[in-house]
């Protein structure tokens, strides 16, 4: 079941995507339940599928238990299947039930085949929060905080 | 009742089997292991490891069941790839499913593609050298195109025999394109070099998009016309893809029809490698030339861009010259993966998409001179 073009436009991920790219995304994004407790991503694990949270409240954890929790619609949760390293960063468990889209790593690099040019837009967002959540990751948030 | 029992033991895969199969189920599991545990492509590698699997299972001659047996199933099937049926369909899906408008954005990125066949001619020569016939050489030398759907057109048009190792071996170093270039990409540039940012491509428009394919197959196929079986299909494919009014057929090409290709073409070439035709030194010495032919590509698109940089004003980076090898779009992504670890702000996956395809027309065309140049 592919997602409405509709759904994707919200998404902060897709902003800025015409009519004719979303098009060519929607058959790509699966939505999927998720119940409370479900592991969407092993820390360590290679990376093969990204999840946009649709609803619901999600926990992710890096090193030395430093963890954090993901509850707005449009967050993402595996980016690291788009980017290096191409290994999930971080284990991340439903905290309650909730629904996602997800997209497999495998159907990204079709997208990037078949339309460089989106792929390439998709990638920059991606990195763009990827670099938003470094201090975060690596725990220089803290230092700077305290 | 006795004797009965003996003969059926004796009819067993246990019993008919030698080292030489257990070694290559050995290498069956682990190639399926690196396609699900790693995921160095899947799509390819898990028939491929189930073929092997298949291939080896130890079988009374004459059963009809091997696939070298005429009328078992698997010898049916493998019938495409032994009358290059299946790699002119592969390219008919890649052609649906691809994007020339980078390259057209910038054609100077095409020379790119070009240069990395450079590894194929290179390993010809080199394969000849330590004494393959001049079929088997040209085979040989096609690896390091990193395509495998071009490896086995060639192969079985010059040297049938060796379709198992060779095409076990491209299909191997394309689904270790993240492994194998990097390193040859960073030794070959500077940190300078691999901070260079490219400038945006032009739009290129609808128009451009649909007489591509003609004017392209057009120019190739005046130019090589041993590669029409594989630039027609793929050409084609992109003209259902771009011209929009036939996007069934288009879909159905990039899709459905790519995919069952692929289960048949994965698993008979898995299963031709029974040990007893697989297992030989020449099959070492296949994949030790393919390894260097596939090197030499990677390390001459590097090369030729940093040459093409002395000319250039706006300078192109060299780590794009590694995707001129075919392997679309795993050598783009390693090239957008090698260019991010020194600036995570710099994007390269667009750039690299150009010589990227350009190299999937290259190697076709150079499967092409070089079974023109064997039928003289």
């Amino acid at each position: 079941m592919s997602t409405d073009i509709q759904t994707l436009k919200s998404l902060d991920l897709f902003a800025g995507l015409n009519f004719g790219e979303l098009e060519q995304i929607a058959p790509l994004m699966h939505p999927m339940k998720v119940t409370e407790g479900e592991v969407l991503t092993r820390k360590g694990e290679i990376a093969s599928t990204f999840f946009i949270i649709l609803s619901g409240n999600f926990m992710l954890s890096f090193n030395e238990e430093r963890s954090f929790t993901l509850h707005n619609k449009g967050n993402i949760i595996g980016l690291s299947t788009v980017v290096s390293p191409f290994r999930y960063t971080a284990t991340a468990v439903a905290l309650t039930d909730g629904l996602v889209l997800f997209m497999q790593g495998q159907e990204f690099l079709r997208l990037v085949q078949s339309n460089s040019a989106l792929g390439d837009k998709i990638m920059r967002k991606i990195n763009e929060i990827v670099l938003e959540r470094m201090p975060y990751m690596t725990g220089t948030w803290e230092k700077r905080r305290y | 009742m006795e004797n009965l029992l003996i003969e059926f033991l004796s009819n067993t895969g246990f019993a008919l089997a030698d080292y030489r199969n257990i070694i290559m189920i050995l290498v069956g599991i682990t190639i399926i292991y690196l396609g699900v545990a790693k995921q160095y492509e899947p799509l390819l590698l898990v028939p491929i490891g189930f073929g092997m699997l298949i291939g080896n299972i130890p079988v009374i001659k004459d059963f009809g069941l091997g696939i070298y047996e005429s009328g078992s199933f698997l010898n049916y099937v493998y019938y495409g790839v032994t009358h290059d049926i299946y790699p002119p369909l592969i390219f008919l899906g890649i052609g649906a499913l691809t994007d020339f408008s980078t390259m057209l954005a910038r054609p100077v990125l095409m020379l790119l593609g070009a240069a990395a066949q450079i590894g194929i001619f290179t390993t010809f020569l080199g394969a000849l050298a330590i004494g393959f016939p001049p079929n088997e050489a040209a085979s040989i030398g096609i690896i390091g195109g990193a395509d495998g759907p071009t490896a086995i057109f060639l192969t079985a048009m010059l040297a049938p025999r060796l379709i198992g190792p060779i095409a076990v071996a491209a299909y191997s170093y394309m689904a270790l394109v993240p492994v194998i270039q990097p390193p040859i990409m960073r030794l070959l540039t500077t940190r300078k070099e691999r901070l260079i940012r490219m400038e945006e491509p032009r739009e290129v428009s609808k128009k451009e998009k649909i007489i591509f394919p003609i004017v392209g197959f057009l120019l190739c196929c005046f130019l090589a016309p041993a590669a029409l079986p594989l630039l027609g299909m793929l050409f084609f494919g992109n003209l259902l893809k771009e011209c929009v009014v036939v996007e069934r057929l288009a879909k159905t090409a990039r899709t459905s029809l790519i995919d069952i290709v692929t289960i048949l073409l994965g698993v008979t070439v898995g299963a031709s490698t029974q040990a007893d035709v697989f297992l030989t030194r020449q099959s070492i010495g296949i994949f030790a030339l393919g390894a260097f032919s596939f090197a030499i590509a990677t390390a001459a698109g590097v090369i030729f861009a940093k040459i093409m940089n002395l000319f250039l004003r706006k300078k192109i980076n060299p780590l794009i010259g590694a995707a001129g090898v075919s392997a679309v779009p795993n050598s783009a992504r390693v090239v957008q993966m090698v260019g991010q670890k020194e600036d995570p702000t710099n994007f390269l996956l667009m750039h690299a998409m150009a010589p990227n395809i350009s190299g999937v027309i290259g190697s076709a065309i150079a499967a092409a001179i070089l079974w023109s140049f064997m039928s003289l």
